[in-house]
């Protein structure tokens, strides 16, 4: 038996052949530059990308420590020192005004008659209330 | 032009300038040797075609890192041979998935619908035969039988040693009367 080849091809194959392989080589080296580009985009963004993602990061555990160390217990008791606070200066200025009140009547005790009398002639005087307190 | 040395051939493509030319030198000188390789493993006409152009970009990729260690002809023909036989596992993948199917089937059904079986009755069994055989016992069988290859070169081709290729080309050899003999050939 020969030892002949007994496949073909089909006509001109090889005068293409070379020119074809040339033209896929370009589109392959085409995809390859495409994938560079896209990578490249990728790694110029990736500090951008990290500085966003650390800045995220940062602010979320901010407002986590704050909700813990801003505890509603503690909430509680600063609104409980705020309005002891407010009720002992609605405290302080009752005892002035009544310290005021007591001054003026200790005087009133030393005034003559003709005191009285200017004093009670004075139109701006409220007679009820200094009826009331004699 | 076409008489360049492969060493001629490598400074050029190594130069920015002259790569392409380069290249479509390398192409003709090796184009036809590579293609006849990459047939008689995968058969068809049309599997050749695509396995032979993935054969040369791989080929233009790696050309500029080749250093004459080995002979350029010995390098090319490694590639496009592997390139083939990951070919016909991809084939053997994709066509019967997980499962055990023969690839002889595959190859003997592309050798019966090949239009471009130029061969007679008898050159068919001998195709046939050589299909059946195992592997790297139908490489070395059509190298040396079709090609006329030294087994040297089998050998750097393959990285197989000169030994066992001249046993494995022994048992094809009676695999391939065997079979003949039993096909009335």
């Amino acid at each position: 038996m020969k030892n002949d080849n007994p496949y073909k091809v089909p006509e001109n194959y090889f005068d293409n052949l070379g020119a074809q392989i040339q033209e896929k080589i370009k589109q392959e080296e085409n995809k390859f530059e495409q994938v560079e580009e896209k990578r490249s985009l990728l790694v110029q963004l990736k500090p951008y990308m990290w500085m966003a993602a650390s800045i995220f990061v940062l602010v979320f555990a901010a407002r986590i420590i704050l909700s813990v160390s801003i505890s509603p217990e503690y909430k509680i008791a600063s609104f409980g020192n705020e309005a002891l606070q407010a009720n002992a200066h609605v405290d302080s200025v009752e005892a002035a005004n009544n310290e005021v009140d007591a001054q003026f009547f200790d005087d009133l005790k030393d005034a003559t008659s003709d005191d009285i009398i200017d004093y009670l002639s004075d139109s701006d005087i409220d007679t009820d209330i200094l009826l009331a307190n004699l | 032009m076409i008489n360049k040395s492969d060493d001629d051939i490598l400074e050029m493509f190594r130069d920015e300038a002259t790569k392409d030319e380069a290249f479509g030198l390398l192409l003709k000188k090796y184009q036809e040797r590579l293609y006849w390789q990459i047939r008689k493993i995968v058969i068809s006409h049309d599997d050749t075609d695509d396995v032979l152009q993935n054969t040369c970009v791989k080929i233009w990729k790696g050309l500029g890192n080749f250093h004459s260690q080995s002979q350029l002809f010995t390098w090319l023909y490694r590639i496009s041979t592997n390139e083939a036989l990951s070919f016909l596992k991809e084939k053997q993948r994709k066509h019967f998935g997980s499962g055990n199917g023969e690839l002889e089937e595959l190859l003997l059904a592309s050798l019966e619908s090949d239009p471009y079986f130029d061969g007679d009755k008898a050159q068919l069994e001998l195709q046939k035969a050589i299909v059946l055989l195992p592997e790297k016992q139908r490489l070395v069988f059509n190298m040396k039988y079709f090609d006329e290859m030294k087994y040297e070169e089998i050998s750097s081709i393959l990285q197989t040693s000169v030994g066992a290729l001249k046993a494995s080309y022994h048992h094809a050899v009676k695999k391939i009367e065997s079979f003949l003999i039993s096909r009335e050939v």
